[in-house]
């Protein structure tokens, strides 16, 4: 078995794992990140990309708020390229508690957290799709932040400094020498290829999945899962994030996310983390919810739902918790583990820092973390995830040789080939949910029914696929969108799912197939030497 | 507002749209189809009857008359219970008949299904093909030695996707790439445009130059289809001598050549037979009075029809046609308000895995019929003696998963249409 030696191991690819990669690299740290999926796969990819203010938990957590308040201050710094300056408006619903309203601005400076109250004509004039009229509405500094970019970003100046990345890549074992891990067990289960990994550290970021990777090494993790489901509209609706003025509930937020809008979000306790997804139950939850904010969410197009597990730490009387966790499992007889998880991703670069600290006091590292001041590069590796962006180099003008693949979003061949090329060097080159994941392709109108099949036959024609892997690589790809879009099947998105089911199944038979199978072995990169 | 009087007023111009008007047309009657005709775009050019039952199980039949047997067995409220056998084989007869005369000639395989070679690289079953493509489920049927040949530049197809997942059943199966005379530098080609240049003979003389060395020695060729569009039989037969080689036609993805081919032959043939089409209008949510003949209105560009007429075809098809509305809640049928038979609750519309083969709920749900294809009005009777349905819009059918999509919309438009001039 093929042996890397490096000082820190890093188990989980979201916004957490990524940013400790980043701040590792940027101390001179060498690092390996093993990722089961894809970048963003849980809870970091499955949020509605808020930079809170900190308004949110005033009422309930003034910590995390303040939290919140001064890391939103620094990435709006450092990594303002990830980030739109919306602002956001908290605004109070006729009905609802107006002694919280009152509370409200007096919480916020109590916290630090900057508020204006607004008037019912200024609302009207800011934001004419909120409820009319509102009891009261205060401005606050809410912005929102790409997460598949930011994280992609964290991981590839990461690797550009000292760190190695396996995506779909998972730990198959932690092996223990006394009190000490030795050795790590890598593995990509498309292939069963296994190699190891020598660290002097492990860092467990694998979020929700955090409690089976402390399991390895024979520690423990209590965390409780909260699933939070989303719903996206097909246009943007405002221009500020829009906040139900009341404590934290369901269907309380209405974020914009480029060109769309995000509603969210429900909390549901899971037992499992098996198969989760967003319900046609939790989508009419928010929706009803969230039109007594915007009323003209009862009658707006939808383009899908998701979902995603929140790692909430247990309190010492069992109740629940948005902060950060930093677990030293010395105690419990693993000497090099730490596990990092709960937190927002509002705060990943701090929760980043603590860990990294931590490392570098055991591993005698002397170096200051450096990600408060450091600006994120602009690399490539983000940019395409961008909504907007696409069309807009496009119109700008071209390569005559190049063509859209997908028309919705406007994502031309070139664009689907560079990414391709890049997950070529992660030995996920066909993988159309990567290149999805990577990009706008798929989250159109046609959600993947087109698009989808021209990829993949531009894949075929240049050589990226052999035998039946393409036609596997759809089946998947239609499967991974299928989750979001199956709870919002109504309206013109039934239209558009009518015709997938007519191309897909009436014609290509995809149903009636039986070649869904991985790819074979040896097709992918062999892992790197050490 | 200007009136218009007709036997028989076809509201919707899809398959089943089409369908009707055209029968109804040959008995004589004074006819209007109405609506927007820009679904049949979306055919792939193969016409289906019956090819997996039950679906469950993914069992593919042969026969599809076989299979029709043991359908209406299993499932004894699928619209082809109440047209039966005769009458399927006698719409899907006259519909080739008709397009034969347009221009556009169908082959069948007998009484068996054909497996088709379609653009994902895989095969499907169906009943017939446009006579350029029929070459092609003999070439698969025989695993005759064939080169794929891909048009540079043309979205959404690609030779090589083709003969990479058919090799293994198919190993004579190769491919090359050609480029389409003119194209040089151009990006992107566009299926419909190569058609129509190739109705020309000098296009054809320079596509067969481009081709010829690519496909020597090759037993057949196939091509994307874009062999023609208002005659691709003579278009198929003159590139096939020109290059000295049997050539068929793999359809490409929807909208296309073929779908468009279908619409065209369609448009011709009915106004041959003094059909009125409003393709441009909509027919405006109406009541009908049991007690009267019916009356419509049409909103067309240039101001409102009344439309009166002894009998209606109801063929709005499903949400794509919008025949049915899906709300958040529940489905509603948008001209005449009649009942929808649905699953109770949305989260049962759909089941969790996009490509079970079950099929999903939400596609049988539909308008319930008595044996007349009236359909069924709140109290269970028929909402109004001259009233008929046929094609996707009827309840207790999965004509994508079942492969029947052609067969449905054809024979329950001729019963629909029987019916109708019967009692008007």
């Amino acid at each position: 078995m093929q042996t890397i030696v490096t000082r820190v191991l890093i188990i989980g690819g979201g916004a957490t794992g990524t940013g400790l990669a980043r701040d590792l690299a940027l101390r001179g740290v060498d690092c390996v990140l093993a990722e089961k999926g894809d970048v963003n796969a849980g809870a970091s990819g499955g949020n509605h990309g808020l930079l809170h203010s900190g308004g949110r938990y005033v009422s309930t957590d003034p910590e995390v708020a303040a939290e919140c308040r001064a890391e939103a201050q620094i990435l709006k710094q450092v990594a303002s390229h990830c980030i739109e300056e919306t602002g956001g408006v908290f605004v109070g619903v006729p009905g609802d508690d107006e002694a919280y309203m009152a509370d409200f601005p007096s919480l916020c400076q109590k916290a630090g957290i900057s508020c204006w109250e607004l008037s019912p004509a200024e609302v009207r004039d800011m934001e004419p799709k909120a409820v009319d009229p509102c009891v009261v509405a205060y401005l606050v500094e809410d912005a929102t932040i790409d997460p598949f970019r930011l994280s992609l970003e964290n991981l590839a100046h990461a690797q550009s400094l000292s760190c190695q990345a396996f995506l779909g890549t998972r730990v198959a074992a932690l092996e223990r020498d006394g009190k000490r891990i030795v050795r790590a067990v890598l593995e990509k289960p498309s292939t069963g290829e296994q190699w190891a990994v020598e660290p002097e550290w492990v860092v467990n970021a694998a979020g929700a999945w955090s409690r089976e990777v402390a399991a390895l090494a024979g520690a423990t993790v209590d965390i409780l899962y909260s699933k939070g489901s989303l719903v996206i509209t097909h246009e943007r609706l405002t221009h500020r994030v829009i906040n139900r003025l009341r404590p934290p509930g369901d269907g309380d937020i209405l974020v914009p996310g480029g060109t769309v809008s995000l509603l969210g979000t429900t909390s549901v306790r899971i037992k499992d983390l098996a198969d989760v997804r967003p319900t046609v139950a939790e989508t009419d939850r928010i929706v009803e919810e969230a039109a007594q904010l915007v009323p003209s969410l009862e009658s707006v197009r939808y383009i899908r739902a998701y979902a995603g597990v929140r790692p909430l730490i247990t309190g010492t009387a069992g109740s629940e918790s948005r902060g950060l966790l930093l677990i030293d499992h010395a105690g419990q007889g693993v000497e090099n583990l730490t596990t990092i998880t709960g937190g927002k991703l509002t705060t990943f670069r701090l929760m980043a820092e603590k860990a990294a600290d931590l490392v570098c006091s055991r591993l005698g590292v002397d170096e200051p973390c450096r990600t408060r001041t450091e600006p994120l590069p602009l690399t490539s590796a983000g940019r395409w995830t961008e909504p907007g962006l696409a069309p807009r180099l496009w119109l700008r003008g071209h390569d005559p040789d190049d063509t859209l693949l997908c028309e919705c979003e406007m994502v031309p061949a070139s664009t689907v080939d560079q990414i391709v090329d890049a997950l070529a060097g992660q030995g996920a080159a066909g993988d159309l949910k990567a290149v999805g994941l990577r990009s706008r392709v798929g989250k159109g109108l046609c959600q993947g029914a087109l698009c989808g099949v021209r990829m993949l036959a531009h894949l075929y024609e240049r050589g990226t696929y052999h035998g039946a892997e393409g036609l596997a690589a759809l089946r998947r790809f239609v499967r991974a969108r299928w989750r979001g879009m199956r709870p919002v099947l109504w309206g013109v998105s039934l239209s558009q799912e009518e015709l997938q089911d007519a191309l897909h199944c009436g014609f290509f038979c995809l149903e009636l197939g039986q070649d869904d199978q991985p790819p074979p072995a040896g097709r992918n990169r062999k892992p790197p030497h050490a | 507002m200007p009136e218009q009087r007709f036997d028989l007023a076809v509201v919707g111009a899809g398959l089943a749209g089409l369908c009707a008007a055209l029968f109804a047309a040959r008995k004589g009657a004074k006819v209007l189809v109405a609506g927007p005709n820009s679904s049949l775009q979306f055919a792939s050019g193969f016409l289906d009857i019956l090819a997996v039952q039950p679906v469950e199980q993914g069992r593919v039949w042969d026969h599809p008359f076989e299979a029709m047997a043991a359908l209406v067995k299993d499932e004894p409220d699928h619209p082809y219970a109440k047209v039966g056998e005769d009458t399927v084989r006698r719409a899907m007869a006259r519909l080739m008949e008709f397009l034969a005369l347009s221009g556009l000639e169908y082959r069948s395989a007998g009484d068996k299904n054909q497996w088709m070679p379609t653009p994902a690289g895989t095969v499907k079953p169906t009943w017939a093909v446009p006579a350029t493509m029929a070459a092609g489920a003999e070439a698969f049927r025989d695993r005759t030695p064939c080169v794929v040949a891909g048009i540079r530049g043309l979205k959404g197809f690609s030779a090589r996707q083709v003969t990479e997942n058919l090799a293994p059943r198919w190993p004579g199966i190769s491919h090359v790439q050609a480029e389409f005379p003119g194209t040089a530098g151009q990006s992107e080609v566009f299926a419909e445009r190569i058609a129509r240049q190739l109705e020309g003979e000098a296009w054809r003389a320079d596509f067969a130059r481009a081709l010829s060395p690519l496909v020597q020695g090759a037993d057949c060729v196939a091509l994307p289809a874009v062999l023609g569009m208002n005659r691709p039989g003579e278009v198929a037969e003159d590139l096939s001598a020109r290059l000295a080689v049997p050539l068929f036609e793999i359809p490409t993805i929807p909208p296309a050549v073929p779908g468009v081919r279908l619409r065209e032959a369609f448009l011709q043939g009915l106004s041959r037979m003094g059909v009125q089409t409003l393709f441009k209008a909509r027919i405006l949510p109406a009541t009908l009075d049991p007690k009267q003949d019916p009356v419509l209105v049409a909103e067309a560009g240039d101001g409102p029809v009344e439309i009166h007429t002894k009998a209606v075809v109801l063929a709005t098809g499903r949400f794509l046609g919008r025949g049915l509305l899906a709300g958040r809640k529940s489905i509603t049928e948008t001209v005449f308000g009649l009942p929808v038979t649905q699953p109770e609750r949305r989260d049962q519309w759909h089941r969790i895995d996009f490509l079970d083969r079950a099929g999903h709920p939400v596609n049988r749900a539909g308008l319930e019929t008595d044996e007349l294809l009236r359909p069924l009005g709140p109290g269970g009777r028929p909402a109004h003696p001259r009233l008929f349905a046929c094609g996707t819009i009827l309840a207790h059918q999965d004509w994508v998963r079942q492969k029947c999509g052609a067969g449905l919309s054809a024979s329950t438009a001729l019963h629909a249409v029987r019916s109708a001039l019967d009692a008007a």
